[in-house]
């Protein structure tokens, strides 16, 4: 969610971004408490995340290479495979209408073999015209 | 519990003569920091059971190697192991600035986070949440790991800098008006918290509320190497300035009349606490009462001596921070409790029993 000083502050279950993690077909590495809460380092690489998912910010590229550089994070799949994946925070976590698009783009970015399906799978979201 | 026992078997070896040799003290209290450690290092969320501790630490290597040592290896030594060095380092630092803070002010509520310079590291710290965020973040993007602990020192030494100009006047510093300016300047920098508070986003807001809650998590070897010199010099200062504090128990007149220079004596603790303080509050945030019941709890035992008091708090104060930082790390794992909670919890308890024990004995 967001590394502060080295310090990981990570969402666990009963969150937005456990459900659109659920939603998505992932499944949120951490199971030991509810709402957004500081992690332990030693628990993140108990965990063994593989990706790690995150709401984009402004100095975005720079959170990427802290991610890999992380002393936990370095022990865990994330930096072997490079999968820090960020995202709008509102398209990801607001649940509105635009939810189904963000859950299928992040499944798109969990499963990239999913992609081809994908394609074809647009929200009534995006094409309704709210106007008429 | 680590930090509860530690003390226990100080203060039964310590209390039974006042006048006991300095040195058995500071063994004591050494064995206790050891075997404080000790239990910290085999503590911990990713579980790596006695059996395998010491192989992961490198002592006999065991012959059907376990393909799990390795990752014993990089959790013990690039996680844990610095993690429990820095808790040490900062509770010396907290207990030491708090000790001369004391002595100084010759008041026993004299404290780095009464007169506002942990305050002032805590509203730079959070400006740099709230900042990094803007168009300014976005010019200092070059330094953002660093932005915040050094605007957290940054913080704290101005904060110290304005003070000491307030207290003093033609080359004299009051130490009443210090203390005075010091909650006022506490007060403003709360009230600039609550504002950039008011300011913040969401996550802006939870990052700041757990910074100012304080946490060792996110110590690294790097961060522990940039404050232990702090800490080397702080103590080699101490012995200097331990007889001058003494002496200032009796009263500024008095002590320079016994020949201390007590302006200068003045100037070097005040530096030296705001340095302690600064990069203290730089690592871990905001951790209070450790610099207030280390050197109290501590006086109650081997009595006001700084020259003995200084060390044995350097001392005291690992033990305890150690001892809170592995209950922080391990009850609501894999969660952490921000560490101010503990020692205060674990720390207060403790040192109003010793008030109600002590009570007609010492006067405060």
């Amino acid at each position: 969610m967001s590394l502060l000083g080295g310090r990981a502050m990570v969402a666990g279950q009963k969150t937005a971004a456990n459900e659109i993690i659920t939603l998505s077909g992932g499944i949120n590495a951490i199971d030991g408490y509810d709402g957004y809460k500081m992690i332990n380092d030693e628990a993140i690489v108990a965990a063994k995340p593989d990706v790690v998912l995150s709401i984009q910010r402004s100095r975005d590229s720079l959170d990427t290479q802290s991610v890999y550089a992380h002393p936990a994070f370095a022990m865990t799949p994330v930096a072997a495979n490079k999968t820090f994946i960020s995202m709008e925070g509102l398209y990801l976590l607001g649940f509105g209408p635009r939810t189904a698009a963000a859950a299928r783009d992040l499944s798109i970015q969990l499963y990239p073999s999913l992609a081809p399906q994908a394609e074809k799978f647009s929200p009534a979201a995006f094409t309704a015209n709210c106007r008429q | 519990m680590t930090a509860e026992a530690g003390l226990d078997g100080t203060t039964a070896h310590a209390g039974h003569s006042m006048r006991s040799p300095a040195f058995l003290t500071i063994v004591c209290l050494l064995l206790a920091l050891v075997g404080a450690a000790m239990i910290a290092l085999t503590m911990g969320a990713a579980g790596i059971p006695l059996s395998r501790l010491p192989a992961a630490l490198g002592y006999w290597p065991e012959h059907p190697v376990n393909p799990l040592t390795a990752r014993d290896q990089l959790v013990l030594w690039s996680i844990r192991i610095p993690r429990i060095v820095a808790a040490a380092v900062v509770g010396s630092l907290l207990a030491v600035s708090g000790a001369i803070m004391q002595g100084l002010f010759r008041n026993p509520l004299a404290d780095p986070a009464l007169v506002g310079v942990s305050s002032g590291g805590a509203f730079a710290a959070a400006a740099a949440i709230v900042v990094s965020d803007s168009q300014l973040g976005e010019s200092l993007r070059f330094m953002q790991n660093e932005l915040l602990p050094l605007s957290a020192f940054v913080g704290s030494l101005a904060t110290t800098v304005i003070l000491y100009g307030i207290a003093s006047r033609a080359g004299r510093t009051s130490i009443a008006i210090f203390l005075l300016a010091g909650l006022a300047i506490a007060a403003i920098a709360n009230a600039g918290i609550g504002l950039l508070v008011f300011m913040a986003d969401d996550r802006q807001l939870r990052d700041i509320t757990f910074w100012l809650l304080g946490s060792l998590s996110g110590a690294t070897w790097a961060k522990t190497a940039t404050i232990a010199p702090v800490l080397a010099v702080g103590l080699a200062a101490c012995l200097w300035i331990a007889r001058g504090l003494d002496v200032l128990v009796l009263g500024e007149a008095e002590a320079f009349h016994s020949g201390v220079d007590v302006e200068r004596l003045k100037r070097i603790s005040i530096v030296l606490v705001s340095a302690m303080t600064g990069v203290a509050v730089s690592i871990c945030g905001v951790v209070g009462f450790v610099g207030i019941v280390v050197p109290h709890l501590l006086r109650l035992v081997i009595g006001p001596a700084h020259r003995l008091l200084l060390p044995a708090s350097a001392l005291l104060g690992a033990i305890l921070l150690v001892g809170a930082d592995t209950l922080a790390r391990t009850i609501v794992a894999p969660a952490e409790m921000p560490i101010g909670v503990l020692t205060a919890a674990v720390g207060a308890p403790f040192f109003l029993a010793m008030l109600l024990r002590q009570r007609g004995l010492v006067s405060l």
